[in-house]
């Protein structure tokens, strides 16, 4: 299944709303959230990552992995916070919409 | 204080740490590392687990490409929020500063909108006079076409003939029209009304692209002769004197002929000669002498001036090559200029003058607050090196005080646009007589373009010097020595400042002097005639209604017994040509009755009684009386110069004078015998010596007037505008339907002089400007001295010096700074004032009263400026200034 356009972004900030994490971690976590069911290029996290962080969604930082190797990671700002609360609240709606139709039976 | 700056990107903060590419190689290297151990840990060979890992990442070069691009474009977008903060701080921190001292701030505001107003104001009078193009179709390639006699420089209108052959030959021209100006008294509208009109030839309406508003222009054949004369007006005419009536109900009359309107052309369609109506020229004569033409043309695509200027001359001189017999009066060749350049050109020089003294101005005003700064930049000495001892560097603190300058330069330039708006309604009063396209200066996008140039050229010529000293001294030694710090040590300075402001407004107050000067010689001048008492009114009668010769001395005849019966006029004559009035035909006459001696002088028909009542004084002989009718002998009366030029030494009563070709009312051969000369009159200009001149009784060639005349009275009671009513009635009496012109002589010298006033009071205005900005100058670096210097001050007194001698001490160091500055301002003087030679009349550049006026003027204000300071340090008080230390 391909990932709907926009949709990448919302994932990202999900993620990134636990902990911190590095892009591979972000990806990982994706990757085992939706049990590899989107299908996305790993690359195009990277460009998403950095225009969030354009954005002023998410902060980068070099740092330490836990086994001491030096990666980038991501921290979610205070306005990449409301920006998912946001989001999140959108999806939901349209979520609840489409299946209202998709479930509905014939109104009379 | 330092700004603290916001983290730019992660920990590449300071830009170059870790360069953009390597950052995104480096993290996208993690990546492929990473995945390629998870799927080792799977199972995988590690070989196909890293090209597992690319095929899974994509296409690794358009990744980290866009990555790039979108970090740089995040970068500088950061660098420039980061830049704009900045800014943002140092202008908080500035308006902070202006506000704690308003006096200073309101003093610099009204010194830098005095100047850059004055600037301002002139450049929009230049960009709407000079450099805006011409209301019509694509004025760039119309030019302007005189005759022109290069012995002597002298241009003149064009002869039909010349015109003709001209447009018959050239090639370098797509088109050239042939115009002749009139008035005409327009019969058929709602009130008779009298207005400037032009006499066209068939290419004036391709030549010069005229597009009417309603109706149609005039085809080629509509002017040949013996067609239905047909007409086109100008809207404003067709509004108020037709009431916007349809064209089918227009019909008008003019000079005898009734006239159609089949066109209306646009109210800013103003060529030539201001005309509100077009008619056909048709003149089928054949003369090269008679100059009665002005002539336009189109460039023809890709040729140039120059190339119709050698095309023109070549013709010229080919059809004029056999000719000998008149050949004073024929062009030799031609003058050729831009159209924009023949309207706007005379303005050129008085324009760039007040330009080049505007910036004098400005850079009075700049040196003032230069001054100013530094003197106020010596009591902030402390706040900066606290300031600079915190950390901020030099380069921060001099950004910090030129955005200070800016901002006063910015908000000086916002008043000095709104003084400017208020300057152009009195330059546009001043300069409507003499400066062209007055009318369409405003304050544009040029214009402010313009204000926003010189604003910041203003802050960084005041601004930069302060701080650049200011920053130069020491932190240490200024924080030690207090608020008593070392910038008024120095007098170098001062000096300087002081000096070059009490140069440049020595210059201008020369400058301004000689005109002034010249102002008054042109009035005093001798001018061989009254001016005060002497009313004028122009008139032209209805061919129509007064078509004959003897019709016209019939009504001038009666209007002129009716004025000399009322009590308050002394005396009324009428004249073909009044002085000031630039209308009188200057030609060939013939002398002695011998047809081969001709004489060049003015030529003008007048009645007996005008030179009483112009105050023309009668030298020998008798003037024009009831003797000389129409039937009577011809008589002629000549001016002195007229006599002294032409019958040197002889007796010029009963010699011989003939108007020869100057109108039609000459048989050849006729004579008039000279029965009295008059003394001479300036009819020109007050500034050009009176020509020899002609005059021609009234009641011998009555026909004469329908051209042009002037009635004028002269009151009995002193001043003439009195007398305006009982002319104005006298007038209608006899013919209520002719429109007069009615004016004062002061009028018509005031208007003579309108180019010469616009510049006296301009230029007066600038250096009154300049004159005080620089004593408000000497003022404040004085009395900022005996501040910085109370102390020393003090110990004088203490030590027996007489308050006095410390006085003297004061002024005596601001006047030798005063006094370089006069010297050196005459000097600049002496060289600049050569400039305007042009423009002086009667008064040398080096005219030694204005020089030692204005040096006398300059020192006193000077001392006057430093006086009162300098009283104040009399007044110390040694005890409590060795107190406060």
């Amino acid at each position: 299944m391909d990932l709907l356009k926009g949709t990448l972004d919302v994932l990202i900030l999900k993620t990134l709303s636990w902990q911190p994490l590095h892009g591979y971690g972000v990806s990982k976590s994706i990757r085992a959230m939706t049990d590899e069911t989107l299908q996305v290029e790993e690359g195009a996290l990277y460009p998403a990552l950095r225009r969030l962080e354009k954005r002023g969604l998410v902060q980068a930082e070099w740092g330490l992995t836990d086994t001491g190797r030096e990666a980038k990671f991501y921290t979610l700002t205070d306005p990449g916070v409301e920006h998912l609360e946001r989001e999140i609240a959108s999806w939901s709606r349209y979520v609840d919409a489409m299946s209202r139709v998709l479930n509905a039976s014939q109104p009379a | 204080m330092k700004t603290p700056r916001k983290p730019l990107h992660g920990n590449r903060p300071e830009l170059g740490q870790l360069p953009v590419e390597e950052d995104v190689r480096k993290e996208l290297d993690f990546h492929l590392e990473m995945r390629a151990q998870e799927l080792i840990d799977l199972g995988w060979d590690p070989g196909a687990a890293r090209s597992e890992a690319d095929r899974l990442f994509g296409n690794m070069t358009d990744i980290s490409r866009e990555c790039r691009d979108i970090t740089r474009s995040a970068d500088r977008a950061a660098r420039r929020a980061h830049r704009l903060d900045a800014l943002g701080q140092d202008l908080r921190y500035a308006l902070r500063t202006l506000s704690k001292t308003p006096s200073f701030t309101i003093i610099a505001l009204i010194t830098l909108a005095l100047g850059m107003g004055a600037n301002t104001a002139i450049f929009s009078v230049i960009n709407g006079v000079l450099l805006q193009p011409l209301p019509y179709s694509e004025p760039g390639s119309l030019v302007w076409i005189n005759e022109h006699k290069p012995a002597t420089g002298m241009e003149m209108p064009v002869a039909i003939q010349n015109f003709s052959d001209w447009r018959e030959q050239t090639s370098t021209l797509s088109g050239l029209a042939a115009l002749g100006s009139g008035a005409a008294t327009i019969v058929g509208g709602d009130d008779p009304v009298r207005t400037s009109s032009a006499r066209v030839t068939e290419d004036f309406w391709s030549v010069m692209g005229a597009r009417p508003v309603i109706g149609r222009v005039l085809t080629p054949a509509e002017h040949a002769s013996g067609t239905e004369p047909l007409a086109l007006i100008r809207e404003d005419l067709w509004r108020t004197v037709f009431s916007g009536r349809p064209l089918e109900e227009i019909r008008f009359e003019t000079g005898g002929q009734a006239y159609r309107v089949v066109g209306v052309l646009p109210e800013n369609f103003d060529f030539p000669f201001n005309a509100r109506i077009w008619i056909p020229l048709i003149d089928t004569g054949s003369s090269r002498s008679a100059h009665n033409y002005r002539v336009v043309g189109r460039l023809a695509p890709a040729a140039t001036i120059e190339q119709v200027d050698a095309e023109l001359d070549a013709i010229q001189a080919r059809v004029t090559a056999d000719i000998t017999d008149d050949r004073e009066f024929i062009g030799d060749g031609v003058a050729v200029r831009t159209l924009l350049e023949q309207v706007a050109g005379r303005a050129r020089q008085p324009l760039y003058l007040l330009f080049g003294a505007a910036a004098l101005v400005l850079l009075v005003a700049c040196t003032n607050l230069a001054s100013t700064l530094l003197a106020r930049g010596a009591s902030r000495a402390r706040e900066l090196a606290v300031r600079s001892a915190i950390g901020a560097t030099r380069r921060r603190i001099v950004r910090q005080l030129l955005t200070e300058s800016l901002l006063l330069a910015g908000l000086g330039g916002i008043a000095g646009v709104a003084f400017a708006a208020l300057a152009l309604r009195a330059v546009r009063a001043l300069g409507a007589a003499s400066i062209p396209r007055l009318e369409g200066v405003v304050i544009d996008g040029w214009v402010l373009t313009f204000t926003i140039l010189v604003a910041i050229a203003t802050a960084v010529l005041f601004g930069l010097l302060p701080s650049l000293r200011l920053t130069r001294q020491s932190v240490a030694g200024t924080l030690r020595t207090g608020d008593r710090g070392s910038a008024g040590g120095r007098t170098g300075v001062w000096t300087a400042l002081i000096a070059s402001e009490v140069a440049l407004a020595f210059v201008l107050l020369t400058g301004s002097g000689l005109l002034i000067r010249s102002f008054q010689q042109v009035l005093s001048q001798e001018r061989g005639f009254d001016t005060e008492p002497v009313l004028t009114m122009d008139m032209a009668l209805n061919l129509t209604k007064y078509p004959e010769g003897q019709d016209h001395a019939r009504f001038y005849g009666e209007l002129l017994s009716s004025l000399e019966a009322a009590p308050e006029i002394e005396s009324a004559g009428v004249v073909s040509s009044v002085p000031m009035s630039g209308m009188l035909p200057n030609g060939r006459l013939e002398l002695d009755g011998d047809l081969s001696k001709h004489a060049t002088a003015g030529y003008a028909i007048a009645s007996g009684d005008y030179f009483e009542a112009m105050g023309i004084p009668l030298l020998q002989g008798r003037l024009f009386d009831r003797r000389d009718g129409p039937e009577a002998a011809h008589v002629a009366i000549v001016s002195r110069a007229f006599a002294d030029r032409f019958w040197p030494g002889e007796d010029p009563i009963g010699k011989q004078v003939s108007g020869g070709g100057m109108d039609e009312f000459w048989q050849d051969g006729l004579f008039a015998t000279v029965v009295g000369v008059v003394g001479d009159a300036r009819y020109r200009s007050l500034t050009r010596e009176p020509g020899p001149v002609a005059y021609f009784p009234f009641s011998q060639r009555p026909g004469r007037l329908q051209y042009s005349a002037t009635v004028v009275t002269r009151s009995s009671q002193g001043t003439a505008a009195g007398s305006v009513n009982t002319v104005r009635q006298a007038l209608s009496a006899i013919d209520a339907t002719v429109p007069p012109r009615i004016r004062t002589m002061e009028d018509r010298i005031r208007n003579s002089m309108a180019e010469r006033r616009f510049l006296v009071a301009l230029l007066g205005a600038f250096a009154g400007i300049a004159f005080f900005l620089a004593a408000i100058g000497i003022y404040g670096v004085v009395s900022y001295a005996v501040a910085r210097r109370t102390r020393e001050m003090g110990v004088r007194l203490a030590l027996g010096a007489h308050p006095r001698q410390v006085g003297r001490l004061v002024q005596g160091r601001a006047m030798a700074m005063v006094g370089a500055g006069a010297a050196l301002g005459l000097i600049a003087s002496l060289g600049l004032t050569q400039l305007i030679r042009g423009l002086l009349f009667g008064v040398s550049p080096v005219d030694p009263i204005t020089f030692v006026g204005v040096a006398g003027t300059l020192l006193g204000a000077a001392w006057v400026a430093s006086v009162i300071p300098a009283r104040r340090s009399m007044r110390v008080d040694p005890v409590i200034t060795m107190q406060t230390e």
